[in-house]
């Protein structure tokens, strides 16, 4: 009877002495297993908690990449300065004029660091679009993200240990 | 508003099918109720807001596992930044204050000896090891090839092998 029923069936070589162990490691993915639990109706309240917070702000800020991220929070510290500086500074100390400020991109006075020392922070202020300016406000929500992209670049010792 | 109502049902649908699946991802990943929680929100937060992005090219729970992955090793960069170099020694204390651990010295143990597991090696033996994920899916949501995902499972093994050793001794 047995052999009737097995008849054309096979099974891996050794299936039944691994069975244990594979049953065993279905066991331990259980969430017990582990001796981690979760609180009562946690998953219905968690749907609540994220839905209110996706609601309470404007979905097209992640929309942006890193590099535009960080250029925001330059532009953002830049911003700052700028406001900070115009309420102190004498207008006597403006050197560069603003018709020259045309001639040079914004990029290009941030990698300068001697360009950037010769300008006004009102000046600055000026090179930026209202677009640009816009976005300072996603860049500062962003700051913490932009920290952590940072240190992951820089975390070499992690990357050696993961290869 | 219909509009709304609609995307509002599909982001809870969304919710009901992955969040049990990448909460214990999550909750492997940072040991703790607490922590886990606020990842699996940020990660929700991300795939809603992100979701027009997501362009099919790979399975949606892929995309998933990828959001949340990358929000696990952020958090715990942090944590450690935050607590200093792990030794496996403070997850215990951790799981201790946390109400909802209920597990026995073994289990303390195991979970100290991931402790000692860079993340990214953690994450690896996590898909692998709990959920069995292929490494060319793992591939596409750690973004790293098979042949370094082997050796990084490998490593892993090793580490917590050696790690419950000595304390056997």
């Amino acid at each position: 009877m047995i052999d009737k029923k097995i008849k054309g069936y096979q099974i891996p070589d050794g299936y039944f002495d691994t069975l244990y162990e594979r049953v065993s490691k279905q066991l331990l993915a259980e969430p017990k297993s582990t001796g981690m639990t979760v609180p009562e109706g946690y998953f219905d309240r968690v749907q609540e908690s994220v839905l209110r917070t996706v609601e309470s702000a404007p979905l097209r800020v992640v929309h942006r990449g890193r590099q535009v991220r960080q250029w925001s929070m330059a532009a953002a510290s830049l911003v700052l300065l700028a406001i900070t500086a115009v309420a102190l500074w004498p207008a006597s100390e403006r050197t560069l004029s603003d018709a020259q400020l045309t001639q040079v991109s914004i990029d290009a006075l941030l990698e300068d660091a001697d360009m950037l020392e010769d300008l006004s922070l009102q000046q600055l202020a000026m090179l930026m679009e209202e677009e640009e300016i816009d976005n300072v406000g996603v860049g500062l929500m962003d700051q913490q993200e932009v920290l952590d992209d940072l240190l992951e670049q820089i975390d070499l010792e992690d990357l050696e240990e993961f290869f | 508003m219909a509009a709304d109502s609609t995307r509002q049902q599909g982001y809870k649908l969304l919710m009901s099918t992955y969040q049990e699946r990448l909460y214990w991802h999550v909750r492997r990943m940072t040991q703790v109720h607490e922590d886990a929680d606020d990842v699996l929100q940020n990660t929700f937060i991300k795939v809603i807001r992100g979701i027009d992005r997501f362009e099919g090219g790979s399975k949606l729970y892929t995309w998933l596992y990828r959001i949340a992955t990358n929000e696990c090793l952020t958090f715990l960069k942090r944590r450690k930044s935050r607590s200093g170099v792990s030794d496996g020694i403070g997850i215990a204390e951790r799981l201790e204050a946390d109400e909802y651990w209920d597990g026995d010295e073994a289990e303390v143990l195991l979970q100290q000896a991931l402790d000692t597991v860079p993340e990214k090696q953690k994450a690896v033996f996590m898909l692998r090891y709990y959920e069995d994920m292929p490494y060319r899916q793992m591939s596409e949501v750690l973004d790293t090839s098979e042949g370094a995902l082997k050796a990084s499972y490998h490593h892993a093994v090793k580490k917590i092998e050696a790690f419950i050793k000595a304390k056997e001794l």
